[in-house]
């Protein structure tokens, strides 16, 4: 994958490239480094099979369907077809709160500098910047605003909850 | 009145600084209009038929008479000197530069307004009833909660690309003044036996292409259990609702697909899992919101003032503004004053910068500084003691603001339509007007207290399904025509109304509605209002009146 950026402990860098591939669908010889649709990848554990610990959910999969194989994931790719469409920042709130998904959350697709801050909050902390946009710049786009009202992934209290007002 | 502090101000500021910075970018080239289209939006920016429009948000209605003077200064230096008051507590300036919106923004939030989300696929501005706070029928003030509501909602960066846009509104009063049952989430605020605080959950309204009022998903929510029940019905929407035809992306059509009970077992479970942690409101919280909206010191007045009562026997013209535009209030020798925007002198909604500011003065000299906003489009002074009522009159007559017409026919609700909007199929303004003229004041008087709702398009932003009459206007190859319906309602007991047969040209409109009025005087007993008749008799003989002589 390409234009990544990457946010470990509050430190953001920006990666050109890393290895790995979105794959649109199963096939025979999976390279370490591809990455299965959530329904593949799910068939594939139901078989047995040994997969990388890696997937990539669709704009209209049900994160849920991951309850019972949760801990197998270490990297989640939530794919945003039309930036217009917020189904990822519920997928990415599921995958945090419900199933405690500890792994690295990237979103990819038409993923945009003016929603990362948002996105940061409701759990994402790895984005694969749409191409033909520059990541240097993207990361412009982490930090937000300062002030929250309400709770979110990244700041499970609202702000009635964190300051003396 | 609610007041910014420090954390409201910081965050109003930086929101303007990052739309400053999208502004620049789109016009370097930097983002496209499509990516910058709901940047535009949740920021309030509509591109229109002639130039940008700015949807700046009131919250609850309420306004500072500083706030108002503020709104006048955005007229007279960005716009063409008025602004537009919407259906949804809101105030639109209809001749905006790109350019200048961030300086706009600036100015606002210099007087703690903003227009955040105020468009776009999220949580509007939450609403409620002009008289919150005042009214006599009332049990606690709706504002609190609308406002803890409000908190909640901006930027809560899970759901802001709803599917569709997203409405609450919040009444806590015998009679729903605040047109509760068309919102996406309307909430009844009562209290229950034991005097606690409980809101009844209502989901699934909305006009438009298809209209519905919303159903009961839950009658007895704990107060401090508002905001994880909204957000379990968000995100549901946002998980569920369709998005692959924005005519059927609105809860509404997910609720009625569902099924109400499916759609509340969904809701429910997911509530289950998020209640009773972080996002339960606490004590203190309400409190500290609630301490912003104390009532003012009221002085201790008699109830009946000599004065006033001479004026209003002595000067017929008083007395006949008085009866429309004196309402009553919860505290002896006050009254709220209704001021209508509309027909013949005004535009419905609509107020120039003058008329702005003496508003704003009449609040500083007789209201405690503040000023309401109905659904109606009309203005309101909520705290007047009635010693003072002459006074207000007397120099609303001097900025034409005097009208005698509160509730009456010419009183119409009205979106701009074609003059305007992108979105309209036809004239609003100019032909409301002419339904408006076909009326004598003493012909008005005659039918008494009647809604009509004209709006120029199918999204209906003058509320024309719940209006005693509704017009919708159509065109048809090129020409205006207007589709009639009658015997909508709004408050607890809201009604969709009902087409009465073939639209009818701009030229006609006047006859079929008057008519459709005369139809009602001729069919009602005693004391009946309009809808009441309605109910009693039906549609039928509206339907056999309405085109007489029309040629229709």
């Amino acid at each position: 994958m390409k234009n990544i950026i990457r946010i470990q402990s509050n430190e953001v860098a920006v990666v050109k490239a890393d290895n790995w591939i979105i794959s649109e669908e199963d096939h025979d010889a999976l390279g370490s480094c591809e990455i299965l649709p959530m329904k593949a990848w799910l068939a594939r554990i139901k078989q047995g099979d040994d997969v990388n610990p890696a997937l990539w959910i669709d704009v209209d999969d049900d994160a849920m369907e991951l309850q019972d194989v949760i801990e197998k994931l270490s990297f989640i790719c939530v794919f945003f077809e039309d930036f217009k469409d917020g189904r990822g920042y519920s997928t990415a709130y599921l995958l945090r709160k419900r199933l405690n998904y500890q792994g690295e959350l990237r979103a990819f697709g038409d993923v945009l500098r003016d929603q990362l801050s948002l996105m940061r909050q409701c759990g994402f902390d790895s984005f694969a910047i749409k191409e033909g946009k520059d990541p240097y710049d993207a990361t412009k786009g982490i930090k937000g605003l300062s002030v929250t009202y309400s709770g979110s992934v990244s700041q499970p209290n609202p702000l009635y909850r964190r300051v003396r007002r | 009145m609610y007041r910014y502090d420090e954390y409201d101000r910081a965050l109003v500021n930086e929101r303007v600084e990052e739309f400053r910075d999208q502004v620049a970018r789109r016009m370097n080239g930097e983002l496209t209009e499509d990516e910058f289209l709901p940047l535009r939006l949740q920021n309030g920016l509509y591109l229109q038929k002639h130039a940008y429009m700015m949807r700046v948000a009131i919250p609850y209605g309420a306004l500072s008479s500083d706030q108002v003077r503020g709104l006048a200064v955005i007229a007279n230096k960005f716009d063409r000197g008025y602004g537009h008051f919407t259906t949804r507590q809101n105030i639109q300036f209809n001749w905006i530069e790109l350019a200048d919106t961030p300086d706009i923004l600036a100015h606002l939030a210099s007087i703690d307004m903003h227009a955040i989300q105020t468009s776009g696929n999220c949580v509007r501005n939450v609403t409620t009833e002009a008289y919150a706070g005042v009214a006599p029928d009332e049990e606690y003030d709706p504002r609190i909660f609308a406002e803890i509501i409000r908190q909640w909602a901006t930027v809560n960066p899970e759901f802001l690309f709803l599917p569709r846009k997203f409405k609450i509104a919040v009444s806590s009063s015998q009679e729903d003044r605040a047109a509760v049952r068309m919102h996406d989430i309307g909430l009844y605020l009562y209290r229950d036996k034991e005097e606690t605080l409980r809101f009844q959950v209502m989901v699934g309204g909305g006009l438009g292409r298809t209209p519905f009022l919303n159903k009961a998903v839950k009658d007895d929510l704990h107060w401090s259990e508002v905001l994880s029940y909204i957000e379990a019905v968000l995100r549901v929407f946002n998980r569920y609702g369709r998005r692959d035809n924005k005519y059927k992306a609105r809860i509404k059509i997910l609720v009625n697909s569902l099924g109400i009970g499916d759609f509340r077992e969904e809701v429910e479970a997911e509530w289950q899992l998020i209640r009773g942690s972080f996002s339960t409101l606490t004590e203190d919280e309400l409190s500290r919101v609630a301490s912003q909206f104390l009532s003012p010191l009221y002085s201790t007045l008699d109830d009946a003032n000599l004065e006033y009562g001479h004026h209003v026997t002595s000067n017929s013209e008083f007395a006949a503004w008085v009866s429309r535009s004196v309402k009553p209030h919860k505290v002896k020798g006050y009254a709220s004053v209704a001021i209508s925007t509309k027909f013949p002198t005004n535009t419905p909604g609509d107020l120039t910068a003058e008329q702005m500011q003496c508003i704003a003065d009449l609040a500083d000299a007789y209201g405690f500084r503040v000023i309401r906003i109905t659904h109606e489009q009309n203005l309101v002074l909520p705290d007047i003691p009635k010693e003072y009522l002459f006074n207000v009159w007397e120099s609303l007559c001097e900025v034409g603001l005097a009208l005698p017409n509160v509730g009456l026919v010419s009183d119409m609700i009205v979106c701009p339509g074609a003059s305007y909007c992108n979105l309209a199929t036809a004239h609003s303004f100019p032909v409301a007007k002419k339904v408006a003229a076909a009326y004598s004041i003493e012909e008005q008087l005659e039918v008494g207290d009647i809604s009509i709702n004209l709006s120029g398009c199918i999204n209906a932003c003058a509320h024309h399904h719940i209006g005693n009459i509704g017009i919708l206007g159509l065109n048809k190859s090129g020409e205006d025509y207007y589709q009639i319906t009658v015997g909508g309602a709004q408050g607890k007991d809201s009604q969709i109304g009902k087409v009465i047969g073939p639209a009818v040209s701009e030229e006609l409109l006047p006859v079929v509605v008057k008519n459709i009025t005369n139809a009602y005087l001729a069919n009602r007993n005693d004391k009946e209002t309009f809808h009441e008749t309605f109910l009693r008799i039906g549609l039928e003989p509206f339907k056999l009146a309405a085109y007489e002589s029309a040629g229709a």
